[in-house]
């Protein structure tokens, strides 16, 4: 260790040395000054913030809230190197022989879009993203509506039109029509299995370390592959090799930190952001006399980032996140104490490394390595005789390894190729029941290889005019059964005269890993199951057909979107009649087949998303509305015939406002709308008299005191209730201890209490014939406040 | 703060047919009587001394054969039996079951499994004394049929002997079984159910255990129902059950099997 230190010291002490040197020579040459601003080509509004590498000095620079850099050198050859998202790589050579003023312009491609940190109110023109894609910086997060004052990105996204949320609350996403485990949810390209915490509340995406996150919804590139429905991708901030910052935040539900030093200036950096909830933190939660709730969650993002040449970048990250939640009972009629463990945790960590080899290539590698895992636990201990505990646990693990490469190369100007493969190794134990009282039992566990092929092509044939075309081949499986398929992907986008453009894209995507989720009434667990040779994966065909107008009337900024899209799915899986994740534990405790529990179906999805944006002044409104229709039909189900999916919600509406009040407070309101989505309720009740097995003769006596049986009809026969809110939040900035920014949130969420279904049960009252059957639907979340408090430094 | 203070529930719509439907309900199996119980859908007004469907008339028939018209036992009580003693219930053959309410006829038909599954060996032995019961292993070997659309679970002393609703495997074993101290010996019964038997009990599974809580209760949100109960109504026109099992029986004496 002290040999590294002292290795470590000399090197940066030469490096200095050499660099003084460089200074000197340079010292007795005419000094002059460089003016240089940074403008958005798209927008021609100045870049703050952003930094310049000045070379050969290796320096780096910020621009100023105006986007200049003032430099003052000698005269000389110099280079700036501007490398920052969401803009694409720039670098100006400069011969510096007198005083000089230059405008840089720097571009990004078509999707994305530079968002000014400061201002609320920012333009967005509406034809500048293709039909289903939908970009969110890190920053456009702080200004919109918190629910219980916690930012979160899957809530963000859900605002959009065509993504819907499968119930109040939940932190995930159903997009048009397809379920949330048929969603991509990369962090720093590393898939996520589960992204909720604490009943879905928020999600594992810590909004502090959030750069980027582009969600596609249709026109997929083909780098990406696994699932059917959507990607988000979410890339995460570097560390700051300049100087120590850090954030802290403390909400309702969670306390999260951000620190990020830099270990050798300019070149390595490294930084660490937490999480963790509240309620952890109180460790335990007391809520009735005789229950107790632990609500714990955490996650850790931590990355190093080693910079040894201005060609070459290295990006070590780590991954943590855990969910828990416990119940604990005493039944004191039955003297037993119940205690129910509901656990997930995934773990992760990359290593990525990414080359330029010049202006025209560069090269991205990547390899990872991740584990999952998913327990549920019911245990039983008698308060009379601890010998007769009982416990059941289903456990659900995947663990993988993986390598991927990316290459983009600028073949012409106006030509781009995007070109790549990965490799991934899964190790999967999809469920394994133990008990106490028998020989515990498992679907066997399997090991799977996963190869990927894309290859893609970005033409811009005018200014702005863009197709581009791509073919992915995808393989998965081993030596028992193996699947492949090949995935076209192609898609157009194009600005026309008077700021108004067109898109159309058209994607195949497969999906070989299934998340199996609950179909019916309550609790959502979902657990994971690889394709095999009685499961076939999941595939879906693509199209979408947008269009986009933008106006500007002096003060008026006005922008319309419409997208057209349609989803065709095969081999989409859904439980058998009689099958949830609960009863699997109860039901089966031999897996020879996991076709025994689940079946295999196609789906369809289509409908209308449509968009605008009202922007006067310091006022912005958005709305976004969808119309929409999605059914399934499977051999096993519903006697074959089609049924509305769970995902069928026909209209959703989001209204989010902004308003910048003044220089420091702000005012954002969102109301949500969808109408219900289906479930599966009984077409009639009935009692049955107890049968005895022994005898053959029913028991009369207790028939009116029998439970009640469910008598079925079509699924998904019943829509619940609409769900819509209100929530509202101000913002204030600050400076903290005169000289750190603050962000001060407060808020209410559900501003007229609306009691929003959660789940539904059917419950029982009585009256003097016996009980009957009644419907209860349960809501978690009433009007509440709305609270954090972020301090940067 | 307290999460059960934000668990707010509310009484719905009753989404469900409101008007009373007729409800048939028979199990059969060799070596016990026919009996058909009627009865009507669940309603808030039902009252307790309502006489149900007292003009109903079941019939009941071997497949290919003549129907024959089963007795009511009283107006009170909507139970019709073979009082005659006419049908022998038979493995694998097929029977018919017909009622007659007004203007409504309601059909079901099912066939008897063909084979049971059968006991090879049962022990079982007693551990403990624990106020009035004695506890003990039980530890049984089945061999079960080869038709795959069978159900099986043990049954004894009037209750279900496996927890699951049905058995996985040819071996059970439970390690604290147990029976009052006064019983000498027990009949252990391997019950092979039907496909639609198979459905009922298990849809009678799930809502005896995931449904019906109280308001405000956690275990609604934990333990409720995720999934689909099956369709178990194999009666046409109408809703209920005609279902059937085959029995295989096995004398366990605790004391000896005890020493």
């Amino acid at each position: 260790m002290k040999k590294t230190m002292k290795y470590w010291c000399i090197t940066i002490v030469l490096l200095l040395s050499i660099c003084n040197l460089r200074l000197i020579a340079q010292e007795s040459k005419p000094r002059f000054r460089l003016n240089a601003t940074f403008i958005d080509a798209k927008t021609s509004k100045s870049i703050k913030n952003i930094a310049v590498n000045v070379l050969p000095y290796n320096r780096k620079v910020f621009t100023d809230k105006n986007g200049q850099v003032i430099l003052n050198m000698p005269q000389g050859e110099y280079t700036l190197v501007i490398d920052e998202y969401p803009f694409n790589k720039k670098e100006l050579d400069i011969l510096l022989r007198c005083d000089t003023s230059i405008t840089v312009k720097l571009e990004s491609p078509f999707y994305l879009h530079y968002l000014d940190e400061v201002e609320v109110i920012a333009k967005k023109p509406a034809t500048e993203t293709a039909a289903g894609i939908q970009y969110l910086g890190g920053q456009t997060m702080t200004t919109l509506p918190a629910m219980i004052g916690e930012r979160d990105l899957l809530k963000a996204l859900s605002l959009s039109a065509g993504i819907s949320s499968s119930s109040e609350g939940a932190a995930d996403l159903q997009v048009r029509g397809g379920l949330h485990g048929q969603n991509l949810f990369l962090l720093d390209c590393v898939p996520l299995y589960s992204t909720q915490h604490t009943y879905g509340m928020i999600s594992a995406y810590n909004p502090s370390i959030v750069r980027t996150a582009v969600l596609y919804k249709s026109d997929f590139p083909a780098e990406y592959g696994g699932k059917i429905s959507s990607v988000l991708n979410v890339t995460t901030v570097d560390a700051d090799f300049t100087k120590t910052t850090g954030e802290a935040e403390i909400g309702i539900l969670s306390t999260k930190g951000l620190l990020s030093i830099p270990v050798v200036k300019e070149k390595l950096a490294f930084s660490i952001a937490g999480r963790v909830s509240n309620y952890s933190l109180l460790n335990l939660l007391s809520v009735m006399d005789d229950t107790n709730i632990g609500l714990h969650f955490g996650d850790i993002n931590a990355s190093l980032v080693w910079k040894p040449t201005h060609k070459d970048k290295f990006k070590l990250t780590f991954f943590h996140n855990s969910d828990g939640t416990s119940i604990g009972q005493q039944d004191e009629q039955a003297k037993n104490n119940i205690d129910i463990n509901i656990k997930n945790r995934q773990q992760s960590i990359g290593l990525n490394w990414q080359h330029v080899f010049s202006e025209k290539s560069e090269n991205n590698m990547h390899i990872y390595a991740d584990r999952y895992r998913f327990v549920y636990g019911l245990s039983t201990e008698s308060q009379l005789n601890k010998s007769e505990s009982t416990f059941y646990k289903l456990r659900s693990t995947i663990s993988s390894i993986a390598f991927e490469n990316k290459y983009r190369y600028n073949i012409y100007n106006n030509l781009n190729l995007n070109a790549g493969f990965s490799m991934k190794g899964y190790d999967f134990s999809p469920i394994a029941v133990t008990f106490t009282k028998s020989e515990s039992a498992s679907q066997k566990s399997t090991k799977q290889f996963e190869g990927n092929l894309y290859s893609q092509l970005d033409y811009n044939f005018s200014t702005a005019q863009n197709i581009h075309v791509g073919l992915r081949s995808s393989t998965i499986g081993n030596k028992d059964n193996f699947y492949s398929s090949l995935e076209p992907r192609l898609g157009y986008h194009g600005v026309f005269k008077h700021d108004f453009s067109l898109s159309a894209s058209l994607s195949r995507m497969a999906q070989a890993i299934h998340r199996i989720a609950n179909p019916g009434l309550g609790f959502p667990v979902e657990l994971f199951t690889p394709s095999s040779r009685t499961l076939k994966p999941e595939n879906s065909w693509i199209y979408s057909l947008g269009a986009a107008k933008d106006f500007s009337f002096s003060n008026l900024f006005f922008t319309v979107k419409v997208d057209l899209w349609y989803k065709q799915m095969l081999n989409i899986v859904e439980y058998k009649d009689g099958y949830d994740a609960l009863t699997l534990l109860v039901f089966k405790q031999q897996f020879n087949n996991i076709h025994e529990v689940i079946t295999q179906g196609k789906g369809t999805a289509y409908g209308l998303d449509f968009s605008t944006d009202f922007i006067l002044k310091k006022l912005s409104i958005t709305a976004d509305y969808t119309l929409m229709r999605a059914e399934n039909q499977f051999d096993e189900l519903n006697n074959g015939k089609p049924f509305a999916a769970s995902t069928d919600i026909r209209h959703t509406l989001s209204l989010t406002g902004k308003v910048k009040l003044s220089s420091v407070w702000s005012f954002s309101t969102t109301w949500q709308y969808n109408s219900g989505r289906p479930i599966t309720l009984p077409e009639y009740v009935s009692i049955s008299p107890h049968f005895d097995f022994e005898t053959g003769k029913y028991d009369f006596e207790s028939m009116e005191h029998h439970n009640l049986q469910n008598v079925m009809g079509e699924r998904n026969n019943y829509r619940t209730r609409a769900f819509h809110k209100m929530d509202i939040s101000f913002s204030k900035k600050s400076k903290a201890f005169k000289k750190y920014d603050s962000l001060l949130t407060i808020g209410v969420y559900n501003l007229y209490n609306r009691a929003n279904p959660y789940l539904y049960y059917i419950s029982t009252e009585n009256n003097a014939a016996g009980s009957y059957p009644i419907l209860k639907s349960l809501s978690l979340f009433p009007v509440l406040p709305a609270f954090s408090y972020m301090i940067k430094f | 703060m307290s999460l059960n203070a934000c668990i707010r529930t509310t009484t719905e719509d009753i989404p469900w047919n409101t008007e009373p439907v007729p409800v048939v309900f028979s199990i059969i199996s060799p070596g016990r009587a026919v009996e058909v119980v009627l009865s009507k859908t669940q309603q808030k007004k039902q009252s307790v001394n309502e006489s149900v469907y007292p003009h109903a008339k079941v019939f009941f028939a071997k497949e290919n054969t003549a129907w024959i018209e089963l007795t009511r036992v009283s107006l009170n009580s909507p139970v019709y039996t073979d009082s005659e003693n006419y049908f022998e219930i038979e493995p694998g053959k097929t029977y018919l079951l017909k009622v007659e309410i007004d203007n409504l006829t309601l059909y079901a038909e099912n066939t008897l499994p063909c084979e049971k599954a059968t006991i090879t060996n049962a022990v079982y032995c007693e551990t403990k004394s624990f106020y009035n019961y004695s506890y003990g292993t039980l530890k049984v070997d089945m061999k079960f049929s080869k038709n795959k659309e069978y159900a099986y679970f043990l049954y004894a002393l009037s209750s279900r002997v496996n927890e699951e609703p049905f058995l996985n495997s040819e071996s059970f074993f439970a390690a604290d079984f147990y029976i009052e101290n006064d019983i000498a010996e027990f009949n252990l019964n391997l019950i092979t159910c039907d496909p639609y038997l198979e459905k009922y009990l298990k849809a009678e599974y799930i809502a005896n255990n995931f449904q019906n809580f109280s308001d405000g209760d956690v275990n609604a949100i934990i333990f409720s129902y995720g999934g689909v109960t099956p369709d178990w109504s194999n009666v046409k026109r109408g809703i209920g059950l005609f279902g059937s099992y085959l029995v295989d029986v096995e004398s366990i004496r605790t004391e000896e099997n005890g020493q």
